[in-house]
């Protein structure tokens, strides 16, 4: 009739696991650590008696009891950081404002000078609408005449005017099964700020776009996996000194064939890689970031290797697993296994193509993606399916139900370390700390001080704190929430990003062991507060002091309807009470999917004046 | 001496007294010295160490560890039941909540609907179809949702029996600290009984912050029916205790599954909630006995999640969930009702009496132990479904014309509001921090419930409220119509409405004319939807005087109440001093759209004689969760099939 609870440890000592997340090292502050070491100043700033030396508590923070020199120093320390970012900020925008106005100024005087070949250029990210826009009318640096390709050489992918001027254009196929090239229907590029202008001449352009559908016998044709940087104005430089490399088309999968029909407004997600590719690219990235940080901040944090194994593994894995909609190119594959790969998806998937007779262009991209790049990712797109994916599309709407959370402890003031150890030796403690923080998933980028591909999302900083952000500006990134997207964040485990915690085995091993020690922890110290702990009762299991003490809980197949056998089986009001199984199992659920998802789990009270807790 | 001595040998004969008249029980500290106060009386408890805020103080550094945002929400109030929280529970008790607890057996007792419809809101209000709790008084109703709607839901008990008695002083050291005085033999009663309780009522802080008003030096008041916070521990303890047994079986399972995957099934509660929501929304009114609350509510309220707005405290996000949050700005200076505010900041010191002495076992301190405690993104609290609704939807807004007399309805100058201070911050929980006003003679107190409302008599003009996310034409307020006369201080020194600052504009006679038709026919067919309402007897408040006339407007509708109607059929007294006025009940008024709709209310004709006060107000919108039973058992069907999948 009894559930009998299968606690592994019985014991009160718990031993330390000797896992490598393992820490008790204080010094190896985390990426969070020190960020809510920085928030937590600017409740407590004026809290310093400079003059007495003291502290006082403060009137502003929601709570705390006890403010620790340590700390304050630290606050001290992350202050003075703050304010040279702010400083640095603002020198930061007068320099972008000053080139602004210079290069609206040259750009003006290259439009009255050479109107007529004006190109521009089509190198802009096209991932971000805001900073394509930005970039369109503010803060895009001059482009030597002499870099430009010629007009006639790049083609344009249209884009709808929503997207604020996307000097892109790409053909429509009736035919897009099997697509092929019509270099003489190539249109140049034009300076964005000039496409900007036209949006009625994008509209006459994309109707005067003549494609050939596609044909048997056409030629085979050979498709170069193309990233996000090829798009990216760091290769302004590659750009103007192309390799030729004959045959270099980059391949777009449309959203259907009336994408532009059905949401004008929708964003253009064609030249982004599909999500899998995408989260690889970010995951180097992320490396690449930390590995920056580091060296910038010195700490010696170096990554777990085993866990980086892990994550590879892991995240081919979720390429396999994705490879029905995607193709994933491997790293540094040759044109031949690219144009398999390629033509693979072209059978299943309708395909726009990327026409451009500029071959030295594509090669020369190509060869900077191989050197900066070496991901394999490629310009395939996500189906339509995985476009409306919530966790690529989770931007404000999530953030904005998010808060920082961090528990404050309600004791009086920190035990001493003798007295902490004391503690551990006996009740044992929580030593379990992930290093691998800062590399989890995110999909937020940005780190233009340390020049590390400023690429993705820089609208959503403002969701963010004014601390974080500026500590966003040295370390590059936020942890971000891929649960949040779905509905009560009941994420499908295929679609955790590589690297999550949830799916990184080595990471699970030890935490979830440490967190069922603290879990029996917890129980143990309510046992011996009222007199069934391990030194009360030696000889007693821990099953069997629970079932003596107050918290007996009786889990019953079926519910006592009548009030003698209730009180028969349960006690109701002597023990803690009864559930059913049932119910049981449903409160398992419920908490479980709190830890999984990262969920809170909340209990409220209603009741009259007793359960209120008046006296 | 005499004196103290007088009343030392009398004040347990009054004991009620004391707990009634708060009055008498300043004036008995006044003239009784600490050490004689210390020995009879009995104190109160802080709020921090009531029973449902122990769970979280013993919870939340667990989950913290998991990464899992913990809080615990006491929303219990003093001389009520839950009905008025329970009516619109979504947004009191919040849309996040995983276990609902319900103990109000000593006021709703003989209330088993009410019991039903707190249990049927609290399931359907939150998007989580929380885990019910409650004591005996539940026995027969949960097992019966458990069968007809797969609720589920726990029985907690109290924790004493295997808590040993005290039957000799000398041996008290021998129990362990937590335990002591919680049992005593009869002839020790008096020992368990002094140390009943322990709090303080101010500790100074190093800001030197000195309170306007003498702090007493413990809460004082008493009820033999209250516990102390021994007791109030134990109740927690046995409750995290059941917490956390489910939660070792939850990291359990996932640390047993092979590569530590877990499947889908196992932990996604999406559809699983919908399950539970769905049955309960269609529960046969033979199960449970929340249609038996017909003759004082509609049973919609056991179908349908309401919302809600309310000045009580303590409610969730109670920024966005009082009634000054909807109410329509006044005046050419906007303005709204200010309730006063707290007068130092938060944190309070730390007060020695929330923790354990020296040498005990110090929970905290054990499971706190470790390295620092990290900060991550968790999941705010979801804001009310009219507000998150609001900021994606172009909902229709149905705005108030003319009044009876053909005037413009504007907002009134005179409305006040009484409840606690800072308000805002009273939610309920650990670190609620509302209260902390100049009168308060016991600030460390803590406590959240007040019964506040917004004020308003014959001069205060219209209060306009403004109601989003209507969907079914239900609208109730819930007032209070025994207050004091001249007990709204706005309209002190008033003689006419709004101190005759504007008056409203006329109307011509055609609008007046086309005003009265439309108002005409729209009561008719209001009137004809909804069942009478028990009157309210032998009330000597309810006495109004000639003139008196309430009035409640939306869109083009005036419903006017006189003195003979005021307690009449569109009035119900659902539990004591719960006072509901019916202002719609029509399910199609809004043809299947959803409006945001204005309401707006007023009293006329008695000056400052009468002074209502508006504590709640309630407005559905419609469930998708109520669908035909055929469909139910279609959807409950295959909801299950993908669940056992």
């Amino acid at each position: 009739m009894r559930k009998v609870l299968t606690a592994t440890t019985t014991t009160r000592m718990i031993e330390l696991p000797s896992s490598t997340y393992s820490s008790n090292n204080k010094n190896n502050k985390t990426y969070s650590d020190q960020i809510d070491g920085l928030e937590d100043f600017e409740s407590y700033q004026d809290d310093f008696d400079d003059d007495a030396g003291e502290y006082v508590v403060s009137t502003n923070a929601v709570r705390s009891q006890y403010i620790r020199p340590r700390d304050y120093r630290t606050r001290r320390l992350f202050a003075a950081v703050k304010y040279g970012c702010l400083l640095g900020m603002l020198m930061l925008m007068m320099v972008v404002v000053v080139g602004a106005l210079l290069w609206s100024n040259a750009n003006a005087n290259a439009n009255a000078d050479n109107s007529s070949s004006n190109d521009g250029d089509n190198h802009y990210n096209l991932d971000d609408k805001n900073q394509l826009k930005a970039a369109s009318d503010v803060t895009r640096k001059p482009i030597p005449d002499n870099t430009l390709p010629p007009k006639s050489e790049i083609t344009r992918i249209p884009i709808p005017d929503s997207i604020s001027g996307a000097p892109i254009e790409v053909a429509v196929p009736t035919t897009p099964t099997t697509p092929t090239t019509t270099p003489e229907n190539n249109e140049s590029v034009e300076h964005p700020d000039e496409l900007h202008s036209k949006a009625t001449y994008e509209d006459e352009k994309l109707s005067q776009q003549t494609v050939e559908p596609a044909k048997a016998t056409a030629p085979p044709i050979t498709t170069v996996p193309l990233s996000i940087d090829e798009i990216s104005p760091t290769n302004n430089a590659t750009t103007a000194t192309p390799t030729p490399t004959p045959t270099a088309t980059a391949q777009i999968v449309p959203n259907g064939d009336k994408w532009y029909e059905d949401d004008p407004g929708k964003i253009w997600y064609e030249d982004e890689p599909p999500e899998d590719e995408e989260e690889e690219q970010i995951d180097e990235e992320e490396q690449e970031i930390q590995q920056e940080m580091e060296a910038m901040m010195g700490n010696g944090n170096t990554m777990n290797s085993g866990s980086e194994g892990a994550e590879e593994e892991h995240g081919t894995t979720t390429a396999g697993e994705s490879a029905a909609t995607t193709t994933t190119m491997p790293k540094n594959t040759d044109t031949t296994t690219e144009t398999e790969n390629q033509q693979d998806t072209v059978d299943e998937e309708p395909t726009f193509w990327f026409e451009g007779d500029n071959e030295d262009d594509h090669a020369s991209l190509h060869q900077e993606e191989e050197e900066e790049n070496d991901n394999g990712s490629s310009l395939l797109v996500p189906s339509d399916t995985e476009m409306q994916d919530p966790v690529m599309d989770m931007t404000g709407d999530v953030h904005s139900k998010r808060t920082l959370y961090r528990y404050q402890s309600r004791q009086e003031k920190p035990l001493s370390p003798t007295k902490n150890q004391e503690l551990h030796d006996t009740w044992g403690s929580w030593t379990f700390v992930d290093r691998n923080t800062t590399t989890r998933p995110t999909y937020v980028y940005l780190c233009p001080l340390l020049n590390c591909n400023c690429k993705k999302k820089v609208s959503v900083i403002g969701k963010f704190s004014y601390n974080r952000f500026l500590f966003s500006l040295f370390f590059g990134h936020h942890r971000d929430d891929y649960c949040g997207a779905y509905p009560n964040r009941d994420i499908p485990w295929e679609k955790f990003p590589r690297g999550a915690w949830q799916t990184d085995v080595d990471y699970l091993t030890d935490y979830l062991q440490q967190s069922k020690e603290l879990v029996m922890r917890a129980m143990e110290v309510h046992l011996a507060e009222y007199g069934f702990g391990p030194d009360d009762l030696p000889e007693d299991s821990f099953l069997d002091r629970a079932y003596q003490s107050p918290f007996r809980l009786d889990i019953l197949d079926k519910p006592p309807y009548d009030d003698d056998e209730r009180r028969l089986t349960a006690g109701v009001n002597q023990y803690a009470g009864w559930i059913t199984t049932k119910s049981f199992n449903g409160l398992v659920r419920r908490l479980l999917h709190a830890i999984v998802s990262r969920d809170s789990f909340n209990v409220v009270l209603g009741g009259h004046s007793a359960a209120a807790g008046h006296g | 001496m005499g004196k103290f001595i007088y009343v030392f040998l009398f004040i347990p004969l009054f004991g009620g007294l004391v707990e009634v008249c708060n009055v008498c029980m300043s004036s008995i500290y006044k003239l009784t010295p600490p050490n004689l106060i210390t020995f009879w009386t009995h104190h109160r408890n802080h709020f921090q160490q009531s029973y449902a805020l122990q769970i979280q103080r013993v919870l939340e550094p667990v989950f913290a560890r998991l990464g899992i945002k913990h809080y615990s929400r006491n929303t219990g109030m003093g001389g009520l039941g839950t009905i008025q929280n329970a009516m619109g529970a979504q947004d009191i008790y919040g849309r996040d909540v995983d276990i609902l607890i319900w103990d109000s057996g000593m006021t709703e007792k003989d209330h088993s609907p009410d019991f039903d419809l707190f249990a049927r809101q609290g399931l359907l209000g939150s998007d989580r179809a929380p885990v019910l709790w409650s004591g005996e008084d539940s026995t027969k109703l949960y097992p019966d949702l458990q069968e007809h709607a797969d609720v589920d839901y726990m029985m907690y008990g109290l924790g004493m029996g295997p808590i040993p008695s005290i039957s000799d002083p000398t041996t008290v050291s021998d129990i362990p600290w937590a335990a002591r005085y919680l049992k005593c033999d009869n002839e020790w009663k008096g020992l368990c009984a002094e140390n009943r309780y322990n709090g303080t009522c101010w500790i100074e802080r190093p800001d030197h912050f000195q309170p306007p008003t003498k702090q007493r030096d413990e809460p004082g008041g008493r009820a033999s029916w209250h516990d102390g916070n021994r007791v109030h521990q134990v109740y927690g303890r046995t409750m995290s205790f059941t917490i956390l047994r489910a939660l070792f079986e939850a990291i359990d399972m996932w640390d047993n599954q092979p590569d530590k995957r877990l499947a889908d099934k196992m932990w996604h509660v999406t559809a699983y909630y919908k399950n539970i929501q769905t049955k309960v929304a269609n529960l046969s009114p033979s199960v449970g006995n929340c249609h038996e609350i017909r003759d004082r509510l509609p049973v919609e309220f056991c179908k349908i999640p309401f919302q809600a707005r309310t000045e009580f405290t303590p409610r969730a996000l109670p920024e966005h969930t009082s009634l000054r949050s909807i109410m329509k700005p006044a005046g050419k200076e906007k303005r709204i009702p200010q309730p006063k505010l707290n007068i130092y900041d938060a944190p309070d010191v730390y007060n020695p009496v929330l923790g354990v002495p020296e040498g005990e076992i110090d929970y905290l301190a054990i499971i706190e132990n470790g390295p620092d405690f990290e900060s991550f993104l968790a999941p705010a609290t979801p804001l009310p479904l009219a507000i998150e609704k609001a900021s994606t939807s172009n909902s229709r807004l149905i705005k108030l014309t003319v009044d009876s007399d053909g005037a413009a309805i504007v907002p009134g100058l005179g409305w006040g509001v009484t409840t606690k201070s800072s308000p805002n911050m009273c939610n309920g929980t650990y670190d609620s921090f509302c209260g902390r006003s100049d009168d308060q003679e016991c600030l460390l107190y803590a406590h959240n419930d007040f019964r506040g409302g917004v004020t308003f008599d014959s001069l205060s003009g219209w209060g306009i409220f403004t109601l989003k996310n209507l969907k079914e034409g239900m609208i109730y307020v819930k007032m209070d119509s025994w207050h004091k006369a001249e007990e709204n201080p706005v309209t002190k020194g008033w003689t006419e409405v709004n101190n005759g600052e504007y008056r409203e504009r006329k109307l011509d006679e055609h609008q007046e004319s086309s005003f009265a038709q439309n108002n005409g026919d729209r009561q008719e067919e209001i009137n004809g939807q909804f069942l009478l309402r028990r009157e309210l007897k032998d009330d000597p408040n309810a006495i109004f005087c000639d003139d008196f006339k309430l009035e409640f407007a939306f869109g083009d509708t005036i419903l006017a109440l006189n003195k003979d109607e005021v307690l009449g059929e569109r009035h119900s007294l659902v539990q004591r001093v719960v006072q509901i006025w019916t202002v719609l009940h029509k399910p199609d008024y809004t043809n299947g759209d959803t409006v945001d709709i204005e309401l707006g209310i007023r009293l006329t004709g008695c000056a400052r004689q009468h002074v209502f006060w508006v504590t709640h107000i309630y407005w559905a919108k419609m469930s998708k969760l109520h669908v035909s039973s055929y469909r139910s058992k279609l959807v409950s069907a295959f909801q299950m099939m993908i669940m056992s999948y």
